[in-house]
C-alpha cells in the first residue's frame, strides 16, 4: 500500500474541479443565448441549464418529413416540354401531342405530319443528352430522365425543402431548431419549446403554392365532377383541368365542394410572390393580402388586362379559395378569401413569404410532446434519482462501514463526473437518459461491491490489512473490466439503433460507466490510501 | 453486516430441478405470448398513433370515442391514462393506409367541435390550445397595458415576457380550469388579467403528447430493434468466447441471456406491458448487465480452476458460485433499489421500460446464479461422455443405443 501521493489527489481534484467548471461554463452560455432567460440569472438559473435537453423533456414536436420528389421531377418535366414546344415552333418542327404521365419523364405521339428525323434533331439540340434518354417504340416516343439527372434533381428538391422549411421556422421564432436531410427523400425536424404544436405542423407541412389562373369561359362552378365532364362533352380538352373548390352561402357561412374547369397554365405563381400580410376581405373578415413582384405584377397586368369581365382563381395547394369576376387590370396586388381565424390567416401569410415548398410533404412520423409532460418527467425524474440514490447510500454504508462512505463518496464524484462530461460534450438529456443516469449509480456501486467483498475474502484468508486492500484492488480489476465491456457493447447497439430519446440513454449510460472506472477502482483506492496509507501499522479495516 | 457468509450451498447438485423450473417459466412466458398473439408492440412498432388529452375535470372515454369516431378517425381504444387527477386520455387509433395522416390535429379539431364550440369561431383565442407566439402578438395588437403610449417602454419585449410567463403557468399544470387560474399568474398586471378574462377563453381540454409513425417509419424500427437485440446477443457470445476461450462458457452465457430475455417478454405479455422503443433500450441494457454476473462467476471459476487443477470440474463450479454469491445478489440488490425507485418515481412513460429492469434484474441475477454455471457443467459433461465414446468406432452405435435407452 502505497502513501497518497501529491499527484493522485491532484489528479481527482482536477477531475473534480474540471466537472464542476464544465457544468457551470455551459450553463452560463446556455443563459447568453437563451431568449427566456431571466436578466440577472442566479446559480440555481445556471445549474438548470447546464445540460441541453432532449424533446422528450422540454416538449416539442420531431417529425420525419417525406419530400414527394415526383412532385418536382413533373414540374422539371413540364418546363422541359414547354422548352420543347417553343423550340419545335421556332424551327417550325411539328409535334405531336405530348404529355407528362409520370414522375419519369413525357411522351410524344406521332402523328403523320411529324418527321421522325427531324423531331429526332429537335430534342437533340433542345434537351441535354446528359440529362434526357429518348426511347423510340413505333409511334410512341418517350423522353425520360438519366439517373445522374434524376437524382440531382430530387437531391435540390430535398435541399430545398429544407432551406424553405427553415424559413418558415425561422419566422416562427423556434430556438434551436435542427432540420436535416436524412436518405434520399427524408427531412428530420426537430423544434424544442413549441407549446402549440398544431399551428407549427401546419405551418410547416403547407406546400404554400399559390397559382393565379384564368377560370376557363364554361368553367362552373360544377357541383360534381361529372357535371364539368358533361359540360365539356365527356373530355375536358388538353390545356384545362378540373380543380376542387368550395363555394360559400353568405348567409349561413355553410361550405360545400364545387369544381371548376381551369386554365392548366397558371397567369402568375408563387414564386412571383413579394410580400403577403394578413388583410381583410368584403365580410371584414381575416384575409391574405399578397403583392406581386415587377416581373409578376407585368403579368398579372397583361393577362387581368386582356380578360376583363372573366373570372380569375386564386388556387392554394390545388384548391380555388376564390373566382373572382375581373373588373379592370390588376397591377401588383390581390386578395385571398377564405373564411379564415386571425391565427390561420397570420400562418398563411407567413408560409406565402418564405415560398413554397418544392413539392409535397408528407409525415412520416411526429411525436409531439406537450410541455407540461416534459415538466413532469423532468419532476418524475429528478424525483427518482435522489430517492434511487440515497437507498443505494444507505444500503452501502449500512453494508460496508467506513468502507462503504468511500464507495458513496466515489458514487457522488462518478455523479458529477458524469454530469460535467455531458455538458462538455454538450450531449442531450433525455427522459431515458435521466433512467441512464440513476442506473449508472447502481451499476457503478457494482465495481465497488467487487473489490470490497474481494477486500473481505483476502482479508479472511489472513491477509494483513493494507496488503489485503492492494490485492482486492488488483484482483476485482480484471472483472470489472469484463463486466464494463459488456455493458458498454450493448449501450453501443442501444445508440446504433435508437431515436433521439433513446440515444441519450446509451449516451448517459456509456460516460457513466465510463466515470466509474476512474471513480470506483481510482478515487476508490486513493480514499482508502489516505485512510490507512500513512498509518505504519493497520489493525483492522472497517470494511 | 455481512449475507451469504461462507456459504456452501450445493447448486449444482440440484440442477435438474433450476432447469426444470426455467423450462417452466418459458413454457409459462411462451403461452403467455401465443395467448396474446406475440408481444404488445407498441405504436413504435406497429405504426398508428397515440395521442393523450388532458381534460379540466373527470373525461368520459365513451364520449371521447364517439366525438372522435364521428369525425372518422378510426378509434381502436380510448383508456384513461396516468394517475386519475390528472384527468388524462389515451387514445389509440390504428395504422392509416395512407401516410402522413394528421389523426391527432383531425381529433384535436373533432373534441374543439363537440366540446368547445366556441373555440372553432373566428376570434376565439383558447389560451389551452394556443401557444406563447400568438399571444404575444394577440397582445401586442390590443396592447392592454399602453405602452405604445408610454415613452419608455419596450411593448414588444415586455408582452413576449408576459406571454411567456402566462403559457409557463399553464405548462406547470397541463391546462387551466378556468380564466382566473390564467389572470392570477404572477407577474401579470390587473390590466392584462382583465384582458384575458375579455378576450380570451379556457378550453375545457388540452394536447399533452402525440405520437404517430407511419408504415415507413414503423417498418424501419422493427427492423432495426430486431438486429439490435441479435447482435448484442451475438457480440456478448463472442465476447465471453474470446475471454474465456472456451465455446462452452459463451454458449452457456448466451443461453442464459435468451432464458432472461425470453422469460422477461413473457412477463411483458403477461402484465400486457407494451413494448415501445424504451422498452427494447431497457432489454438491450438487461442484456448488457445480465451478463455481468454470469462473467463474474466465470471469472472465478476460470481463477480456480488455474489454482487447483485437480479438483472436479462440478465441485470447483460449485465452489466459485458459493464465492461470488454475495456480490452477485449484493450488486444486483443495489441496481434493483434504484429501478424500485424509477418504477414507483419515474412516472408513466418510463413504467415499461422499468418493468423490464425490475423483473429483468431478478430473471438474470437467478439465471447467472442457478443456469449459467450448471449449463457448462452439462455441456462439459456431455463433451466427455463422446469424448470417451469416440475412440473406438464400433461403439459409437452402442453409445447411441445406452443413450437412447
Amino acid at each position: 500500500m502505497k502513501k497518497p501521493t501529491g499527484w493522485r489527489i491532484a489528479l481527482t481534484l482536477a477531475v473534480l474541479v474540471g466537472s464542476v467548471v464544465a457544468y457551470l461554463w455551459r450553463g452560463r452560455e446556455a443563459l447568453k443565448v437563451s431568449p427566456t432567460a431571466p436578466p440577472n440569472p442566479t446559480i440555481a438559473d445556471v445549474l438548470k441549464n447546464g445540460l441541453k435537453l432532449g424533446l422528450d423533456l422540454k416538449g416539442g414536436i420531431h417529425l420525419v418529413m417525406q419530400v414527394k420528389t415526383a412532385d418536382a421531377l413533373r414540374l422539371e418535366a413540364q418546363d422541359a416540354v414547354e422548352h420543347l414546344k417553343a423550340e419545335a415552333g421556332k424551327k417550325g418542327v411539328a409535334l405531336g401531342p405530348i404529355s407528362v404521365a409520370d414522375e419519369n419523364g413525357f411522351a410524344i405521339t406521332l402523328t403523320d405530319a411529324t418527321s421522325p428525323s427531324a423531331l429526332k434533331d429537335l430534342l437533340k439540340s433542345s434537351l441535354s443528352p446528359t440529362d434526357w434518354q429518348i426511347e423510340e417504340r413505333g409511334r410512341e416516343w418517350k423522353v425520360v430522365y438519366r439517373d445522374g439527372a434524376r437524382l440531382d434533381i430530387e437531391a435540390q428538391a430535398v435541399r430545398q425543402a429544407v432551406e424553405t422549411i427553415r424559413n418558415r421556422v425561422d419566422a416562427l421564432g423556434v430556438a434551436e431548431p435542427a432540420i436535416q436531410a436524412q436518405g434520399a427523400d427524408r427531412i428530420v425536424v426537430q423544434l424544442p419549446g413549441v407549446d402549440d404544436p398544431a399551428r407549427v405542423k401546419e405551418i410547416i407541412g403547407t406546400t404554400g403554392l399559390l397559382e393565379l389562373t384564368l377560370v376557363d369561359d364554361k368553367g362552373g362552378p360544377y357541383s360534381s365532377m361529372d357535371a364539368a365532364l358533361q359540360a365539356y362533352g365527356g373530355k375536358i380538352p388538353d390545356n384545362l383541368h378540373v380543380v376542387e373548390g368550395f363555394s360559400e352561402d353568405a348567409d349561413t357561412r355553410t361550405r360545400t365542394t364545387v369544381y371548376y374547369v381551369l386554365q392548366r397554365a397558371a397567369a402568375v405563381t408563387g414564386r412571383d410572390l413579394k410580400n403577403a400580410r394578413v388583410g381583410q376581405d368584403k365580410f371584414n373578415q381575416p384575409a391574405v393580402e399578397f403583392f406581386l413582384n415587377a416581373q409578376g405584377a407585368a403579368k398579372f397586368g397583361r393577362v387581368t388586362g386582356d380578360n376583363v369581365g372573366k373570372r380569375l382563381a386564386i388556387v392554394l395547394d390545388k384548391r380555388v379559395q376564390s373566382a373572382p369576376v375581373i373588373n379592370s387590370q390588376i397591377k401588383d396586388n390581390g386578395i385571398i378569401e377564405g373564411n379564415f381565424t386571425a391565427e390561420r390567416a397570420d400562418s398563411l401569410a407567413l408560409v406565402l413569404r418564405s415560398g413554397a415548398l418544392p413539392a409535397e410533404m408528407v409525415v412520416l412520423e411526429e411525436r409531439t410532446v406537450g410541455p407540461s409532460l416534459g415538466l413532469d418527467s423532468i419532476r418524475q425524474g429528478i424525483l427518482a434519482s435522489v430517492v434511487g440514490m440515497l437507498l443505494v447510500f444507505v444500503a452501502v454504508g449500512l453494508y460496508y462501514r467506513l468502507a462503504g462512505l468511500n464507495a458513496i463518496l466515489a458514487l457522488i464524484l462518478n455523479s458529477i463526473l458524469l454530469l460535467g462530461a455531458m455538458a462538455w460534450i454538450n450531449a442531450t438529456l433525455t427522459l431515458p437518459g435521466i433512467a441512464g443516469f440513476i442506473l449508472t449509480v447502481g451499476m457503478a456501486v457494482d465495481s465497488n461491491v467487487l473489490i470490497f467483498e474481494r477486500i473481505r475474502e483476502e482479508l479472511e484468508g489472513g491477509k494483513m490489512p493494507k496488503i489485503a486492500i492492494d490485492l482486492g484492488f488488483k484482483r476485482a480489476f480484471g472483472t470489472i473490466v469484463d463486466t464494463h465491456v459488456t455493458t458498454i457493447a450493448a449501450a453501443a447497439f442501444l445508440f446504433q439503433f435508437g431515436t433521439g430519446p433513446v440515444k441519450g440513454f446509451a449516451v448517459t449510460l456509456v460516460i457513466g460507466l465510463a466515470a466509474s472506472m476512474f471513480t470506483a477502482v481510482f478515487v476508490s483506492h486513493l480514499l482508502f490510501d489516505l485512510v490507512y496509507g500513512s498509518k505504519e501499522k493497520v489493525e483492522a479495516v472497517s470494511i | 453486516m455481512r449475507l451469504f457468509h461462507k456459504t456452501n450451498i450445493d447448486f449444482l447438485g440440484a440442477k435438474k430441478a433450476f432447469i426444470a423450473t426455467s423450462i417452466a417459466l418459458i413454457l409459462i412466458g411462451t403461452a403467455a405470448l401465443v395467448y396474446r398473439r406475440g408481444p404488445n408492440w407498441g405504436v413504435d412498432f406497429t405504426g398508428g398513433a397515440q395521442i393523450v388529452f388532458a381534460f379540466s375535470s373527470r373525461p368520459d372515454e365513451n364520449q371521447v370515442r364517439g366525438i372522435v369516431e364521428k369525425a372518422k378517425v378510426p378509434v381502436q381504444s380510448v383508456q384513461r391514462y396516468d394517475r386519475p387527477e390528472k384527468n388524462q386520455v389515451l387514445l389509440r387509433v390504428p395504422l392509416q393506409a395512407k401516410e402522413g395522416r394528421d389523426v391527432a390535429g383531425e381529433a384535436t379539431r373533432a373534441l374543439t367541435a363537440a366540446l368547445f364550440p366556441k373555440g372553432l369561431e373566428p376570434g376565439t383565442f383558447d389560451l389551452n390550445l394556443q401557444g406563447a407566439g400568438p399571444l404575444e402578438a394577440k397582445l401586442e395588437q390590443d396592447d392592454p397595458e399602453k405602452l405604445a403610449e408610454r415613452p419608455n417602454a419596450d411593448p414588444k419585449a415586455e408582452y413576449k415576457r408576459i406571454a411567456a410567463a402566462i403559457i409557463g403557468q399553464r405548462s406547470s399544470r397541463a391546462l387551466f380550469a378556468s380564466i382566473d387560474q390564467a389572470a392570477a399568474t404572477p407577474g401579470v398586471s390587473p390590466a392584462v388579467a382583465q384582458w384575458l378574462k375579455e378576450k380570451t377563453v379556457v378550453g375545457p381540454f388540452t394536447l399533452i403528447s402525440a405520437d404517430n409513425v407511419g408504415p415507413q417509419v414503423g417498418h424501419d424500427l422493427r427492423r432495426k430493434g430486431a438486429w439490435a437485440v441479435i447482435l448484442s446477443w451475438a457480440a456478448m457470445l463472442a465476447y465471453i468466447a474470446l475471454r474465456f476461450r472456451s465455446p462452452s462458457f459463451g454458449t452457456a452465457a448466451v443461453v442464459a441471456l435468451i432464458h432472461d430475455t425470453w422469460i422477461t417478454l413473457g412477463l411483458c405479455a403477461i402484465f400486457q406491458v407494451e413494448i415501445s422503443l424504451t422498452v427494447v433500450a431497457a432489454f438491450l441494457t438487461l442484456i448488457g448487465y445480465s451478463v455481468n454476473d454470469t462473467v463474474v462467476v466465470y471469472d472465478r471459476i476460470r481463477e480456480n480452476r488455474e489454482k487447483s487443477r485437480k479438483e472436479p470440474l462440478a465441485q470447483l463450479v460449485n465452489r466459485s458460485i458459493n464465492e461470488t454469491l454475495s456480490r452477485t445478489v449484493i450488486t444486483s440488490g443495489l441496481t434493483f433499489l434504484v429501478v424500485l425507485a424509477l418504477f414507483f418515481l419515474g412516472g408513466e412513460v418510463l413504467r415499461g421500460f422499468s418493468f423490464v429492469l425490475l423483473f429483468g434484474i431478478i430473471v438474470g441475477t437467478y439465471s447467472s446464479i442457478f443456469i449459467a454455471a450448471p449449463l457448462v457443467i452439462i455441456w462439459e459433461e456431455w463433451k466427455a461422455r463422446r469424448a470417451a465414446a469416440k475412440p473406438a468406432p464400433a461403439a459409437v452405435a452402442a453409445g447411441k443405443a445406452s443413450r437412447g435407452r
